[in-house]
């Protein structure tokens, strides 16, 4: 992939994250808040995949490493975040956050 | 073992945790007594490790005999390592008081020991903000941090779930901008090690890149920064038990700032670079708005909710010492942030003591104070003329450095921002202190055991040490955690103490 390319693909992936991030910021359903959530962590690790054939187009074995470091840190956030959630609807019976932008209740 | 000692300080909070867990179900005594064990073997290690870590000013680890940047990298600084220590004290006195709100629920013994295993966590998690050296590892950390935290709010009081969630969440896309920060560094220089980032920034000269880093950085800390602001976090300030409300807001918080001086001053540092006009200004309205908190907090007339403010406004000293960023400034602000880890960790402690069971505070439950419990009355003194300025507390001299690095620097701006807060704070410290000495209302006399008050009462005397001692202080473990470009210039007069500081 040439310089150019590369640089579009990750301003690419760097406005789709940030959106995510909005989506995620607004939404007010806890399991919308993790699905955003979801994906503006997978736009990171996607974007860290590109930085891995930087090299001479070998495989970067540091960013290789940073990379599953990551998605396994990811997995685990992912699963503490349905342990909240399924604490939430447990207590309240409702997965709505009553939290809108503002963060008022 | 000696060569070994920082990578056992830091994995002994963790390890702690991995014990525990498998034991929630078993005696709670047998809990507590591994609890208290693991507090005395930090202790007793800790001051092993004292003589080297004195001895070599900073003490690099490298951990399995990997060098950096490949490996990762652990570096003790006296500065460090005497935070280290607060933390581990704070740490201790609010597992103390959490054993009377266990005490008082027979039933949940698997709770108190999850409780414990997030306090450990927590712990090493803080540690881990203050000697780690690699950024992925930071990220890491950060998010360690963060579930322990959650863990310990939903833990401690279970109505907190809700607000737990939001706090998680809130502080994962925090981190996850923290994440996207990293990345942006990794490609322009292809390293994480912090000392490697600041040689690769060095020969680079990339000023758009650092100027991007840092801003993310920042935007990712903000969900610490702000907690627990009553905007943000007010059912969580009301519902949570105030003794864990003021560990967090003392010891997560203060770490988080002081990683965030450390990436500024050691990683981020371009020599040259000039910040542009908006960024300015972005900081001068972002100082304004931690510092009129001070004033917001003391006009409150819940407690709790003053505390919480007090608790962010002070964050405002710290941002003014990385704002001027001269060796005055920087000075002030790492004694600002030792002694503010102390107070807002006292003042809720003391609020908790007071107040047991979660709720709202009024401030007329302090009427009268200091008449019935003078050594309690008298260590919340202590604590709020800190806040203020008042000499001989550790506070003062912090805000004194600060002022001098702006006298230095010709900043009016903030000088006369710094004047202000303090001169407010003094305003109503004299409220406060004779509502304190106010003739108590009978009908709500205040009672609790006199084993309560030492946990705070030390702290109070841990403020007066970094008064009394600044000196030492300063010069053994302040100078050498500033970056080396100001080792070597004269540290500034103190006047009022007639004084030369070497």
């Amino acid at each position: 992939m040439t310089g150019n390319s590369l640089l579009f693909c990750q301003s690419v992936l760097l406005v789709l994250g940030l959106t995510t991030l909005y989506f995620a910021w607004v939404s007010t359903h806890l399991m919308k808040k993790i699905g955003n959530w979801v994906l503006f962590q997978l736009d990171i690790v996607l974007l860290w995949s590109t930085a891995l054939s930087r090299y001479h187009g070998q495989i970067n074995p540091f960013c290789l490493s940073i990379l599953v470091v990551i998605l396994l840190a990811s997995l685990g956030l992912l699963s503490l975040f349905l342990m909240l959630a399924l604490g939430v609807r447990k207590r309240f019976g409702s997965l709505e956050t009553m939290r809108g932008l503002g963060g008022k209740a | 073992m000696k060569d070994q000692l920082p990578i056992l300080l830091l994995t002994l909070p963790f390890l702690a945790a991995a014990l525990l867990l498998p034991l929630c179900a078993a005696s709670t005594w047998i809990n507590r007594l591994i609890v208290l064990a693991v507090f005395i073997t930090g202790w007793i290690w800790g001051w092993q490790a004292w003589v080297p870590a004195q001895a070599q000013e900073v003490w690099h680890y490298h951990l399995g005999g990997w060098a950096a940047p490949w490996g990762l990298e652990i570096v003790l600084t006296p500065f460090t390592f005497f935070f280290a220590g607060w933390i581990w004290l704070i740490g201790m006195a609010t597992w103390f008081y959490a054993l009377p709100h266990w005490m008082l629920r027979h039933s949940e013994s698997v709770k108190e020991a999850l409780f414990n295993v997030c306090l450990f966590l927590l712990i090493g998690a803080s540690l881990g903000l203050l000697w780690f050296r690699d950024l992925l590892a930071l990220y890491l950390d950060l998010e360690i941090l963060l579930a322990a935290m959650t863990g310990l709010l939903v833990v401690g009081q279970s109505k907190n779930w809700r607000e737990g969630f939001d706090l998680f969440f809130r502080g994962n896309l925090g981190a996850s901008v923290f994440l996207l920060a990293l990345f942006l560094l990794y490609i322009s220089t292809g390293t994480l090690n912090l000392d490697d980032l600041l040689s690769q920034v060095f020969i680079a000269k990339n000023g758009t890149v650092v100027l991007t880093a840092g801003i993310l950085m920042a935007i990712s800390f903000a969900c610490y920064f702000v907690f627990p602001l009553p905007v943000f976090y007010d059912r969580l300030l009301i519902q949570t038990p105030a003794f864990l409300t003021g560990f967090l807001s003392s010891v997560m918080t203060r770490s988080v700032a002081q990683l965030f001086f450390v990436l500024l001053f050691f990683a981020l540092n371009l020599p040259g670079f000039s910040a542009p006009l908006w960024l300015i200004l972005l900081e001068y309205v972002v100082l304004v708005v931690f510092l009129s908190h001070l004033f917001l907090g003391f006009r409150q007339k819940d407690l709790l909710r003053s505390l919480a403010m007090l608790s962010v406004g002070q964050l405002g000293y710290l941002f003014a010492g990385f704002l001027l960023g001269n060796k005055s400034a920087l000075t002030g602000a790492l004694l600002e942030s030792l002694n503010q880890t102390l107070t807002v960790a006292g003042l809720f402690y003391i609020t908790g003591v007071l107040h047991p069971s979660p709720g709202p505070m009024p401030f007329s439950r302090l009427s009268g104070l200091a008449r019935q419990r003078p050594w309690t009355g008298l260590a919340f003194i202590v604590f709020i003329a800190s806040i203020v300025g008042i000499p001989p507390m550790g506070g003062s001299l912090g805000k004194w450095y600060l002022l001098q690095g702006a006298w230095e620097k010709g900043n009016w701006t903030v000088a006369g921002l710094l004047i202000a807060a303090s001169l407010v704070s003094l305003f109503y410290f004299v409220k406060l202190v004779i509502l304190l000495y106010e003739h108590p209302d009978d009908t709500s006399p205040v009672s609790f055991s006199p084993a309560m008050t030492v946990p705070f009462l030390a702290l109070a005397l841990g403020v007066l040490v970094l008064g009394v001692f600044h000196q030492t202080i300063i010069q053994h473990f302040i100078e050498p955690a500033l970056p080396k470009a100001f080792q070597d210039i004269p540290m500034p007069n103190v006047p009022f103490l007639g004084q030369q500081v070497e």
